[in-house]
C-alpha cells in the first residue's frame, strides 16, 4: 500500500512538472496534497482524465505566461489570435500524449505478465 | 483590407478577430467559479476542502479536478477576488488556506444576485403560462 502511493506520488511529481517553474515552486507541495487526497486506496497511478485535465492546466499557465510576456500593444494582437488558435489545437495533442502516457505502461504491464509467468 | 499594412491607423481595432473579442468580452461567471466562491464564502478553505465542498455544494453534479482547481485558483488570485489566508502542514503534507477577499464577497454578491433575478424571471413566467402547479 505504502510503496503503491509512493509510485503514484512520483507519477504526480512528473505530471506537475508540466507547469510554469515559477508556479511549482509556489504551489506544487499543496497541489501535490491535493491529488494524493483524491487517490483511492491502493492506486499507483494517476487516471487518463486527471492526467488530461492536469496536462491541459499546466499548458494553459504557461500560455498565459506567455501572452503576458508579450505585453500590452497592438503588435501583440497577431499573437493573441495565434496563442488563441494554438490553445485549441496544443489540448487536442496533449489528450494524445496522456492516451499514450497511460496506455504504453500498461501495454508494457501486460506484455511482462506473460514473460513472468513463463519463469 | 490589409491590417499588417496600416500598423498606425486609429481604426485598426475594429478589425480585431472574433476569437480575441470572445476572449475579452465580460460573459456570465463559470459555474464552477461561482461554486468555489460560495465554497470560500463561509470562511477559508484549503485545497481538497474545496473539492469537497463543490461537489456537496453542486450536489455532486461539479467534481473539480486538481488542474482545474488551480487554474481557477490561479486566476481568482491574479483578480484578487480571493487571497492566500495560511498554511499548515499535516501529516508532512502542504495544505494551504484561501479566502474571499471583499472584492471577491461583492462580485459573488452581485452574480448571486443577478442569478435569482434570472430564475426568479423564469418562475413567474412560467407560471403566467399556466405551467407548473
Amino acid at each position: 500500500m505504502r510503496e503503491s502511493a509512493a509510485a503514484l506520488e512520483g507519477r504526480y511529481r512528473r505530471l506537475l512538472a508540466w507547469y510554469p517553474r515559477s508556479f511549482r515552486r509556489e504551489q506544487e507541495g499543496e497541489m501535490l496534497t491535493v491529488l494524493m487526497a483524491g487517490a483511492r486506496p491502493g492506486q499507483h497511478r494517476p487516471g487518463l482524465l486527471e492526467t488530461a485535465d492536469l496536462l491541459r492546466s499546466a499548458l494553459g499557465m504557461r500560455l498565459v505566461l506567455a501572452m503576458r510576456s508579450f505585453g500590452p500593444g497592438r503588435r501583440s494582437q497577431r499573437w493573441t489570435n495565434a496563442l488563441a488558435l494554438f490553445s485549441v489545437v496544443a489540448p487536442l495533442f496533449l489528450v494524445i500524449v496522456a492516451i499514450l502516457e497511460v496506455a504504453v505502461p500498461v501495454w508494457r504491464d501486460w506484455q511482462a505478465v506473460p514473460a513472468q509467468e513463463a519463469l | 483590407m490589409s491590417r499588417l499594412a496600416v500598423p498606425d491607423e486609429p481604426g485598426l481595432d475594429k478589425y480585431s478577430s472574433a476569437i480575441y473579442d470572445v476572449c475579452v468580452s465580460k460573459r456570465a461567471m463559470q459555474e464552477a467559479t461561482f461554486l468555489i466562491l460560495t465554497a470560500l464564502a463561509a470562511g477559508s478553505q484549503h485545497g481538497y476542502g474545496i473539492i469537497t465542498d463543490v461537489q456537496e455544494l453542486s450536489d455532486g453534479r461539479v467534481r473539480l479536478r486538481a488542474g482545474t482547481l488551480y487554474t481557477a485558483l490561479d486566476r481568482l488570485r491574479a483578480d484578487e477576488l480571493i487571497a492566500v489566508d495560511r498554511e499548515e502542514v499535516v501529516e508532512s503534507r502542504l495544505r494551504r488556506y484561501y479566502r474571499l477577499t471583499p472584492k471577491g464577497s461583492q462580485l459573488l454578491a452581485a452574480e448571486a444576485a443577478r442569478l435569482q433575478a434570472n430564475a426568479a424571471a423564469a418562475l413567474s413566467r412560467l407560471d403566467l403560462a399556466g405551467g407548473t402547479t
